[in-house]
């Protein structure tokens, strides 16, 4: 069944049918809501909250966008709202990640490549996390970037470049070995 | 020249090159070492990237089947709950707007009329209520 077949049987409330949605977009939406939170539980609980929201909200879907793309919308504003609500902790104790981060960099072999990464995207502001997460890892155009955040083109391309200052340096011993 | 050539980068990863920009890029990366470093250090990021594989636990569906479930958000809505849902949605919009004109309302006609009598509010002195149910019906 392709997924708007399936869209339509869940419509209907058929449980497979929905079911069967959510196998095949929690793949993408693990990737926006794991690349934004990070991979803690935290995250599991967005990631539910994204198809229950969906779920409720399927009726009024009218397929101007993909599915996937809806699905992000979904990820991307419940993700930055438990982002804002750990704000003030984040604040507190980045100093103290940061000065972690670098003492551990420093010794890379230790790290896993994943958990690099992981780090890497931890240190961006979540403005530029964002759109790091939709534009490089998702493959989302500049413009489709700018439509799911609602900001200016222009502001993703400049927040983007800024992003990708600061992975190059943090991410230095992976990308050689790829070039 | 470089700025013209940094757009059609951005095109590039958008694979959104016309043939003419397919044709031009090539000549520019000669002409532009840098940007061609540019473009591999942006290829291999997103490469990098790219391999961090994110995945929700396992079972992930079967719990959110479960949650839906449990607070049985199967159930087909009834129209008139939803109808009566919609418009206590919108009373709660128009209530306080209604309730905010109404002080305005009493506000002004103290400040004009230094009372919120029943007088001040008609315009006439000395109205009872009487005469209030007759000029009522005298407009009709």
């Amino acid at each position: 069944m392709t997924e708007n077949e399936l869209l339509e049987h869940a419509r209907q409330g058929d449980h497979r049918a929905f079911q069967s949605l959510v196998e095949c977009f929690q793949q993408p939406i693990a990737t926006v809501v794991k690349g934004i939170l990070g991979d803690c539980a935290e995250a599991e609980d967005v990631g539910q909250e994204v198809f229950i929201r969906f779920y409720k909200s399927m009726h009024q879907f009218n397929g101007k966008s993909t599915l996937k793309t809806y699905l992000t919308c979904i990820a991307i504003n419940l993700s930055l709202n438990e982002l804002k609500k750990k704000k003030s902790f984040l604040s507190i104790n980045n100093g103290e990640l940061q000065n972690t981060f670098m003492v551990q960099q420093a010794d890379s072999s230790k790290f896993e490549d994943q958990e690099l990464i992981d780090n890497a995207l931890n240190l961006l502001p979540y403005k530029q996390r964002s759109i790091v997460v939709l534009r490089l890892m998702q493959g989302y155009s500049v413009k489709e970037t700018a439509i799911i955040l609602k900001i200016p083109e222009g502001t993703v391309l400049s927040r983007l470049s800024r992003a990708q200052e600061t992975l190059q340096r943090i991410l230095r011993p992976l990308i050689t070995v790829m070039l | 020249m470089i700025k013209k050539l940094k757009k059609l980068l951005i095109k590039l990863y958008d694979n959104n090159l016309s043939h003419k920009d397919q044709e031009e890029l090539p000549n520019g990366f000669a002409a532009f070492p840098e940007l061609a470093q540019e473009k591999e250090e942006l290829s291999s990021l997103i490469q990098v990237l790219q391999k961090r594989n994110y995945s929700f636990q396992p079972g992930f569906s079967e719990k959110i089947m479960r949650k839906i479930e449990s607070v049985s958000y199967f159930a087909i809505p009834d129209p008139r709950e939803y109808f009566e849902a919609q418009l206590n949605l919108l009373f709660r919009w128009v209530a306080p707007a209604g309730a905010a004109v109404i002080i305005i309302f009493l506000i002004s006609l103290y400040l004009t009329q230094g009372s919120i009598s029943v007088n001040a509010i008609t315009g006439i002195d000395n109205l009872t209520f009487n005469d209030a149910i007759t000029l009522s019906f005298y407009n009709y």
